[in-house]
């Protein structure tokens, strides 16, 4: 467990995951909106 | 202002706002990950394990000034009935419990390392937000519990402002009790022109929060454009249901 939190270094793995889960929540949010956004547009052609 | 109440007013602006955002996010975004990463000190007694600091304060900032939004819009919302601020609490609600999932997740990382623990039960601080948690899962959970949007709206914009008073307990927490959790930083003027921290991290720190206040506007609005859009197809459906 040491070595794996070693391998992170300079930064360590603590400062490492937290910007990695920051980015993967950014993304996630991000993908949700979007890929609701295209169903909404999607919907809305098939009704004109 | 309440002019850009009326969805068809916001509309003009919704897109020149979303594509600042979008240039503001990825214009702030490199300088601010370069000024964290490489080009900051080291903390002299937390080593890099203060980098964590440049995502988790403006996340717990971010967390508050949503909500502090929301409960605006709830107001609006519950005087003047005005739609485009019952359905921006919809919007934004994702958004804030994203940062506050966030802020605890990075808070415990940093945690872990600085006080030897992931979580402390007793500390007024960390409650107060993972109570801001469950006030943010319960609006979103209020409005999807009514088949009538409206009242679904109008039950959250209650929730979201008795949750108000979760605010200031969460701001002052560190002052009003003995928590493991420091005191802030920068958290006024005088403590901006002082500040306990080293200098050389204001900059990251104000460039972090440009971005993630940056990424907020983006997916508010864009959130804010999709309930727009899903509310007037589900009236389309509602009245060729009704033929």
């Amino acid at each position: 467990m040491n070595e794996f939190i070693n391998s992170f270094e300079p930064y360590g793995f603590y400062v490492v995951s937290s910007y990695f889960i920051t980015i993967v929540i950014f993304c996630f949010l991000a993908a949700g909106t979007l890929l609701k956004r295209r169903s909404l547009k999607k919907n809305e052609q098939e009704e004109k | 202002m309440f002019g850009f109440a009326n969805p068809k007013r916001f509309e003009k602006i919704r897109k020149p706002l979303f594509w600042l955002s979008l240039f503001g996010f990825f214009a702030l975004l490199p300088f601010g990950l370069y000024e964290a990463l490489y080009a900051s000190p080291p903390d002299y007694q937390q080593g890099e394990s203060v980098r964590i600091m440049y995502v988790h304060v403006p996340a717990a900032w971010l967390s508050l000034f949503v909500y502090a939004n929301m409960a605006l819009a709830a107001i609006v919302f519950v005087i003047w009935k005005h739609t485009l601020a019952g359905l921006f609490i919809k919007a934004a609600a994702p958004i804030g419990l994203a940062f506050t999932i966030i802020c605890l997740m990075t808070g415990s990382l940093w945690g872990k390392p600085m006080w030897n623990t992931w979580w402390e039960w007793g500390d007024a601080r960390l409650m107060s937000v993972l109570i801001l948690f469950f006030i943010y899962i319960g609006i979103m959970g209020l409005i999807e519990t009514f088949e009538d949007e409206d009242k679904g709206l109008f039950s959250a914009s209650w929730l979201t402002i008795v949750g108000v008073v979760n605010l200031p307990i969460i701001k002052f927490s560190v002052e009003w009790w003995n928590t493991l959790h420091q005191p802030p930083s920068i958290s006024t003027f005088e403590k901006l022109a002082d500040p306990s921290i080293h200098i050389e991290m204001i900059p990251p720190l104000f460039l972090m929060t440009g971005v993630f206040f940056f990424f907020f506007l983006m997916m508010a609005l864009m959130r804010l454009e999709n309930e727009m859009l899903a509310r007037r197809q589900n009236r389309v459906m509602r009245r060729e249901g009704g033929r």
